[in-house]
């Protein structure tokens, strides 16, 4: 048991000793030096042994042949090494010891000061301030008050002694500053151990669980009711916004709009909005005949595809027969670093079949007769050319959002898929946005969207439109965003709030509000004051004038008289 | 011994002030990171799940919610405003069949659950589509959207769910007339032949398999 004891007090000792704690704060300051300096492991690799050596390969251009021995020596990947975590524990250790041991002296210090120094301080004290005269002490002690000082007043008849104090609590700073980095270190121990990220990729009307389990016992859903955003004349995001509501245990229990810089909250998850994107369609597959839902998903446009815009007039009458993007078939291959992509369109009551030759940055679309592939024109954007009774202009080509939907239901069964690409795209739809209406793809009007895969042409749905296709009709619903959202939950941000807080407290009392203690001695007509606390303040300056009003003349004034 | 019992009461008060404040600090991280908000805690103690009748117990099975075992018995509110209990539906085949609106795989597969319960309603089919911790409303839509006909139940609180140990969704239970889990299936299913529409793919699908199993 004795050597238990003993063990601990010399333990508690070494903690102490304010020589370790230099050593090993210096230690851990030159740690985190090389930590910010080198590169780190990033988190998405942390803990997956290929993800290590491919980032290990990309560190090895950086940093040559030194790399694996940084590495083995943990230099790589520092702050989740256990020895930082144990130096840091170490730290915290010894600051927790320091802070306790100084505790009964602080307390001591504070609460019952010293009020009675021995005369011979009176002599000797470095700032001191002397005079004589009867001093009124009721207009000192008045006086001193009024300067916030605590004053005592003590002694017998023949020397009466003050005792001033100010802002005696402002000498816990230092304790107060050794308690906010253990605070600071135990918030990045919990934001560690507890801190919670997901992102969510929700369209406009969709809902999705923040955790991957279903029963998770503190489940939530993200319900986007509506996004929106502002552009400018090229399209480029100015802001965007979000309404969301969450859902837990089948009730709302919050509803709020979200920008990038005012998450939503609740039950300590905060919402963020981290991203827009504003290709999405909304589509919807019924049996014709029962009227029921079988497909009902927003799709998300992730793929830019060519999309030739073309206007074709009949040459006869002069009418419009065509206007607008047309959606091809996936490129094929033909050599030389050119692909071809083809479609079939009908305008002015026959087969058009178009191949889109692109490569080594030009592109041509051949337009022939689907009958008579013998007749043909091949424009290049901006030109036009008649062909069979008809002129053609390609306006531009362009590229227009898509997908290729595998799961969504066609008449034949599961196949390739579908391809899904939406022209007249805007960001700015009536839906999507209300902010400045900004055409990126296509022409003025409604965003259409064109299904290719259902057939053998294309179909072209405005919002709303139905198309059908054998025992199923699809519906287009409208150009829907996407909106992506961070669900985070940190409990280490209130530490970090408290140690912050403790920190800029500390560093006020030290600076600003420093503790300040005064004694005087009244003896006879001799009057001396002494101060302690006051570093580099004129004590003269600040009680002479108190000092003369309480009918006593400062030692220089007495020479001077003299 | 006066002394003593002084500096007893001196170190009290000197850890008094330290241990107020971390109290403080600690009380402070609890109230804002777990504070009751209101809401979403609504009373659902009579709905979830329940004990199976003894009479329906048997000696030799245990209820669990694995192949094999008796299916665990569970109580919950519907949409059309009545509740189902599993173990009411005794002699009929049920699937069971844990979903969510939000859930991709569960939307998919729920046009296969719909015309299914259609084809063998009649044989002694029952589906219990379970959604897990979704607004009744949002629910609703849903049904009404996709024609599920049969009895769609809420499981607000995910007890059910929990009861039946889910890891994902959608999750789907076979339990035959016996009460029996005969079949568990993790995730959508497939239809195995190509080129079919919904109806027609019903007969060569993973789902088909277990509805057999359970009306035999």
């Amino acid at each position: 048991m004795a050597y238990v004891r003993r063990w601990g007090r010399d333990l508690f000792s070494f903690l102490v000793g304010p020589r370790w704690a230099v050593i090993i704060t210096a230690v851990m300051a030159a740690i985190a030096l090389v930590g910010v300096v080198l590169p780190q492991l990033p988190p998405w690799a942390a803990g997956d042994p290929a993800s290590v050596r491919a980032w290990l390969g990309e560190q090895e251009r950086r940093l040559g042949p030194a790399t694996p021995w940084l590495w083995r020596l943990g230099l790589l990947d520092v702050f989740r090494a256990p020895w930082f975590a144990a130096g840091l524990g170490l730290m915290v250790a010894s600051l927790l010891a320091y802070s306790f041991s100084r505790l009964p002296g602080l307390y001591a210090f504070i609460f019952r000061p010293r009020k009675w120094p021995p005369d011979v301080y009176f002599d000797t004290a470095p700032q001191r301030l002397e005079g004589r005269g009867h001093a009124d002490v009721r207009v000192l002690v008045q006086g001193l008050r009024r300067r916030l000082y605590r004053v005592e007043v003590l002694g017998d008849e023949a020397v009466t002694y003050l005792f001033a104090d100010r802002f005696p609590w402002a000498h816990a700073g230092t304790l107060l500053a050794h308690v906010a980095v253990v605070v600071l270190v135990l918030a990045a121990a919990v934001g560690r151990a507890e801190a919670f990220s997901i992102p969510l990729m929700v369209a406009e009307g969709q809902v999705r669980p923040v955790f991957p389990t279903p029963a998770h016992p503190r489940q939530m859903e993200v319900e986007v009711t509506r996004a929106w955003a502002r552009f400018d004349a090229q399209g480029l995001p100015l802001q965007y916004a979000a309404e969301l509501a969450i859902f837990r245990r089948g009730e709302e229990v919050a509803r709020c709009r979200v920008t990038v810089n005012s998450p939503c909250q609740y039950g300590g998850y905060r919402f963020h909005l981290a991203a827009y994107f504003g290709f999405g369609a909304e589509v919807v597959v019924k049996e014709a005949s029962s009227g029921r839902a079988i497909y009902h998903e927003t799709v998300a446009l992730q793929m830019q595809r060519p999309a030739p815009y073309l206007r074709a007039w009949e040459e006869g009458t002069g009418r419009l027969a065509h206007e607008g993007a047309v959606a091809l078939g996936n490129p094929i291959a033909t050599g030389q670093g050119l692909t071809s992509s083809l479609a079939l369109l009908s305008v002015a009551g026959r087969d058009w079949a178009l191949v889109l030759r692109e490569g080594k940055g030009e592109a041509t679309l051949l337009i022939a007769d689907a009958h008579d592939l013998s007749r043909a024109v091949a424009l290049a954007p901006g030109e036009g050319a008649s062909l069979g009774g008809v002129r053609w202009e390609l306006v531009a080509i362009q590229k227009a959002p898509a997908a290729v939907v595998a799961d969504m239901p066609t008449p034949l069964g599961q196949g390739e898929g579908l391809l899904l690409q939406m022209s007249n795209v805007a960001y700015g739809t009536g839906n999507v946005s209300q902010g400045g209406r900004v055409a990126v793809v296509g022409g003025e009007g409604p965003p259409i969207l064109i299904l290719l895969g259902l057939g053998d042409r294309p179909i072209a749905l405005q919002g709303g439109e139905v198309a059908r296709v054998g025992q199923y009709e699809y519906i287009f619903l409208g150009q829907r965003a996407f909106v992506g959202i961070e669900v985070r939950r940190d409990p280490s941000v209130h530490l970090v709030w408290a140690g912050a807080a403790l920190l800029v407290l500390s560093l006020v009392f030290t600076f600003w509000l420093p503790r300040r203690r005064l004694w005087a001695r009244l003896k006879g007509e001799e009057v001396c004051i002494v101060e302690q606390g006051g570093t580099g303040m004129d004590l003269r300056r600040e009680l002479g004038p108190l000092l003369r009003r309480a009918g006593v003349s400062l030692r220089q004034e007495v020479e001077e008289d003299d | 011994m006066r002394g003593s019992r002084a500096l007893k009461g001196d170190l009290v008060r000197r850890a008094m002030i330290p241990l107020l404040t971390v109290a403080a600090i600690a009380f402070t991280i609890w109230w804002l990171e777990y504070r009751p908000r209101g809401g979403g805690e609504q009373a659902l103690d009579a709905y979830g799940p329940v004990d199976l009748p003894p009479s329906l117990a048997t000696p030799d099975r245990e209820v669990a919610p694995r192949e094999g075992a008796l299916a665990p018995d569970f109580l919950l509110p519907t949409l059309e405003g009545k509740a189902v209990r599993l173990s009411d539906l005794r002699g009929k085949g049920v699937v069971i069949n844990f979903w969510a609106t939000w859930c991709p795989p569960c939307r998919k597969e729920m046009p296969q659950l719909v015309a299914a319960y259609q084809r063998y309603r009649k044989e002694g089919l029952e589906v219990v589509a379970v959604n897990v911790g979704e607004p009744e409303d949002r629910v609703r839509q849903f049904a009404e959207e996709f024609g599920m006909e049969f009895t769609v139940a809420l499981d607000k609180i995910g007890a059910v769910a929990r009861a039946y140990s889910l890891l994902g969704l959608p999750t789907t239970f076979f339990v035959d007339r016996q009460g029996v889990i005969r079949m568990v299936h993790a995730g959508a299913f497939k239809e195995q032949k190509e080129g079919l529409g919904v109806q027609e793919a019903i007969g060569a699908s993973e789902l088909e398999e277990g509805i057999l199993q359970i009306l035999r």
